[in-house]
């Protein structure tokens, strides 16, 4: 009974996956890769938090018809990621390039993890000598 | 007086969090600063660069089937009888027909209306939703977006002093 069950949701899951599939018909490898890494990074932006790649919106749909299209047509990584981001901005993107509209972005968790570390510090250094 | 400080420091980390949240709470997670600002239109299929020349033009995305469009629709009536502005409406993953009685029914604002059933059209703008409206100047270029729907003091206090101020450029 339980294999059964795993077996179904596992399979629930991974229809998704092969729907997916039959839209974007691919006959290179390559581009099948490169438009599902595209559709993984660059964020719906109707969406709260969700990729072009996970998310069901008619939006999504369209961003991916249009990255579909630039990969067939043999744009690169950059050609696709710069149409977009012209458009909608760093936004767009969970990777977002190292730039001054973003580097904040960037520098903040490092910031954070140094403040971490002065404060683990120096409550280390005052329960020491207990 | 040093342990008065280190006291302290809880809380002013403490109001230094709800600032920042309090901030997050006031920001629109949908609007997001158009990067097309000051750059000249994409070239969009079925329309010729030279049809924004010489005149100034308010493009607005709408869709029979959005509502926000239908309550800013009166307003854009409104704009469209000074008479000033050349309106381009982008019908947005629409229907003929349907927004065909929309426009019978609430009135035709627009000098052209450009069909856009599969959205292509406006992801070459960078729209993500309707009502967007863009004023686009007399080089071709966007001045200025405009996310949701227009109320009377948006088209009062922004839109209508940029659309004169774009009306005197050269």
């Amino acid at each position: 009974m339980r294999f059964f069950i795993i077996v179904t949701i596992l399979l629930s899951v991974f229809s998704g996956m092969v729907l997916a599939k039959d839209r974007y018909p691919f006959t290179s490898v390559t581009q099948q890769r490169q438009f599902e890494q595209l559709t993984n990074e660059m964020r719906c932006m109707v969406c709260q938090n969700e990729s072009l790649a996970d998310s069901n919106s008619g939006f999504a749909e369209d961003m991916r018809s249009k990255i579909y299209k630039m990969v067939k047509e043999g744009r690169s990584d950059q050609q696709i990621v710069q149409y977009m981001t012209k458009r909608y901005g760093y936004f767009v993107s969970f990777n977002p390039p190292f730039y001054r509209e973003t580097y904040v972005l960037w520098l903040a968790p490092l910031l954070l993890l140094v403040i971490a570390v002065f404060i683990g510090r120096s409550v280390h250094k005052k329960y020491r000598g207990r | 007086m040093m342990k008065l400080f280190k006291a302290l420091i809880p809380l002013v980390l403490f109001s230094l969090i709800v600032v920042f949240l309090l901030k997050g709470l006031q920001h629109d997670p949908r609007t997001v600063p158009s990067t097309l600002l000051g750059k000249p239109m994409p070239t969009l299929s079925g329309i010729n660069p030279t049809f924004f020349h010489n005149r100034v033009t308010l493009l607005n995305v709408f869709a029979s089937w959005c509502l926000y469009c239908r309550a800013e629709h009166p307003v854009l009536m409104d704009i469209a009888q000074t008479k000033r502005l050349y309106m381009l409406g982008l019908d947005y993953k629409d229907q003929a027909d349907k927004v065909s009685v929309f426009l019978k029914q609430y009135g035709n604002p627009y000098s052209k209306v450009i069909a856009d059933p599969k959205g292509r059209i406006a992801i070459s703008l960078g729209v993500y939703g309707t009502p967007e409206t863009f004023l686009i100047d007399k080089k071709g270029r966007i001045r200025y977006k405009h996310v949701g729907p227009l109320s009377p003091d948006d088209w009062k206090n922004t839109l209508q002093p940029l659309v004169h101020q774009l009306i005197e450029e050269l």
